[in-house]
């Protein structure tokens, strides 16, 4: 298995098709990373004495306050089946919100596996092609994505009830070697099974875009796979780590240096401080790029170990 | 043939969209807008005003985007474009030239608009660099946006200059009738 050969051709696909860094940004959430510039107590400084003598000006000051004394006086006199119907919209619009980005994320992974096999297959990468292989794919890994996770947690639910069933018991010896048994147990099942789980979403999510079958025969033969390959999954899965550990140190030192420069203008005067923030906003907005191509480029390495592993099968069976 | 016909209409610029978009908001605001110059004309107390306004403003804070996307999806899917465009004589088409079907407007508008908007609305402002004059939402959804008579419709200007005049006059009246007139 050819690792830096994954790295490197990921990186140069990534590199010449931007379309896979906007996707690549649906992929990790990349928006939710961003979180603005640093902030700072502008404090009053600017503001001139005379300002509160000034009739009009000052007159507009109490109305506000006023406001929003009244304000609050008007949000408590509001009725109890206003506040309960406004929640239970809420929580439709969360769970529709949930719904959404789950489609959207999976749509995405679709898409950027889709994009990358194409192009090693020869083909162009365009929004429209990323975006057909994304909706063709999107409900069977959403499939894969969901189900097992859940199945996976119901099973970790009930051996955590077990392990509480230890509290019946009538020595205190038999409880501590209950509780440190299944302990044990699910560490080690926890352990085994995130890893066994990721590169089952992994191989299962890459069986379905480019061998187009649908989420239960791709989750059985990923099993076979991850079973036989588990070796050369875990080094790339420790490889992509360290990259992404190595990234998000690059990222973290950028981020603290803008919020340092911006901490520094609001000491010096706060109209530098405020000037700065909108540079500083529009940093992170693009370094959001800069992460969906990063996660870009992690999936493509995947798909593109998936594509050595599908080639090295082929030549043992032509043997 | 219809294709022969898309290829024969004018693909719509940004400007001329971007009016449109806030024709469309505007119209989606005016329910709002409406309900509030009710509540403003009632002899409430400034309490009580202020109580029924919030109340208003967190139901379509909440309910507002629902609405939309519910507006666009379907008078696309139905009338080729929303009320905002059609003013201006534009209609929204697939690649083959046809109405748009409701998942391809479901996904142009939610899928699409989501990429479109997520870097500071680049890809909207891509309109303007693209030969077919598509944003990224038309280019994911296979979509183009064109005139269907080939000219831009003077009732998309009056229009938008109206609803504007309107939500010009609500904030002043509201903000007069909140702030300044105790």
């Amino acid at each position: 298995m050819n690792y830096e050969r994954n790295l490197r051709r990921s990186w140069e696909i990534i590199k010449k098709n931007k379309v896979l860094w906007i996707l690549g940004m649906l992929l990790g959430g990349a928006g939710s990373s961003f979180n603005g510039g640093g902030g700072g107590n502008s404090g009053n400084s600017f503001l001139r004495e005379d300002f509160y003598t000034n009739e009009p000006i000052s007159q507009f000051l109490e109305n506000t306050v006023s406001f929003f004394v009244k304000l609050e006086q008007s949000l408590s006199t509001i009725p109890l089946y206003v506040w309960l119907t406004l929640g239970i919209i809420l929580l439709i619009l969360i769970i529709f919100l949930i719904a959404i980005s789950i489609y959207l994320s999976n749509w995405a992974e679709g898409a950027v596996i889709g994009s990358m096999n194409s192009y090693e297959n020869g083909e162009k990468i365009t929004f429209r092609t990323a975006a057909k292989y994304g909706i063709k794919n999107a409900k069977d890994l959403i499939w894969i994505s969901l189900v097992p996770g859940l199945i996976f947690s119901l099973l970790l639910i009930i051996f955590v009830l077990i392990m509480l069933l230890g509290l019946i018991l009538p020595v205190d010896l038999l409880k501590i070697l209950w509780f440190c048994g299944w302990g044990i147990f699910l560490f080690i099942l926890i352990l085994v099974g995130a890893f066994f789980l990721t590169y089952l979403k992994i191989i299962s999510f890459r069986i379905v875009v480019i061998e187009e079958k649908r989420y239960w025969e791709a989750y059985k033969e990923s099993f076979k796979i991850v079973k036989k390959s588990f070796l050369p999954l875990f080094l790339q899965g420790l490889i992509n780590y360290v990259v992404g550990c190595l990234f998000g140190c690059f990222y973290l030192i950028a981020i603290l240096i803008i919020i340092a420069v911006i901490a520094i203008g609001f000491i010096v005067h706060p109209g530098v401080g405020l000037s700065l923030i909108i540079p500083g906003v529009i940093f992170l907005i693009f370094s959001s790029v800069a992460t969906g191509a990063f996660k870009a480029f992690e999936s493509g390495t995947w798909t593109l170990f998936y594509r050595q592993l599908k080639e090295q099968e082929d030549k043992n069976e032509d043997k | 043939m219809k294709t022969n016909n898309q290829i024969q209409k004018r693909a719509a610029g940004f400007l001329v969209r971007f009016i449109a978009y806030w024709n469309d908001a505007f119209l989606v605001i005016l329910p709002f807008n409406l309900i509030s110059f009710y509540i403003l004309l009632k002899n409430f107390s400034q309490t009580e005003l202020i109580k029924w306004l919030i109340v208003l403003l967190l139901f379509y804070l909440l309910l507002g985007g629902i609405i939309w996307y519910v507006y666009m999806i379907l008078s696309t899917m139905c009338w080729r474009a929303s009320l905002g465009k059609r003013a201006f004589g534009l209609e929204v088409l697939n690649e083959k030239g046809e109405n748009l079907t409701f998942k391809q407007s479901l996904f142009r508008f939610i899928v699409g608009y989501a990429i479109s908007g997520m870097l500071l609305g680049l890809g909207f402002l891509a309109i303007t660099r693209d030969k077919e004059k598509k944003g990224w939402h038309d280019q994911l959804a296979g979509t183009m946006v064109v005139f269907s008579e080939n000219k831009v419709d003077p009732l998309g200007i009056i229009l938008f200059i109206s609803l504007l005049l309107m939500q010009i006059i609500f904030w002043v009246t509201l903000i007069f009738r909140l702030f300044l007139s105790y």
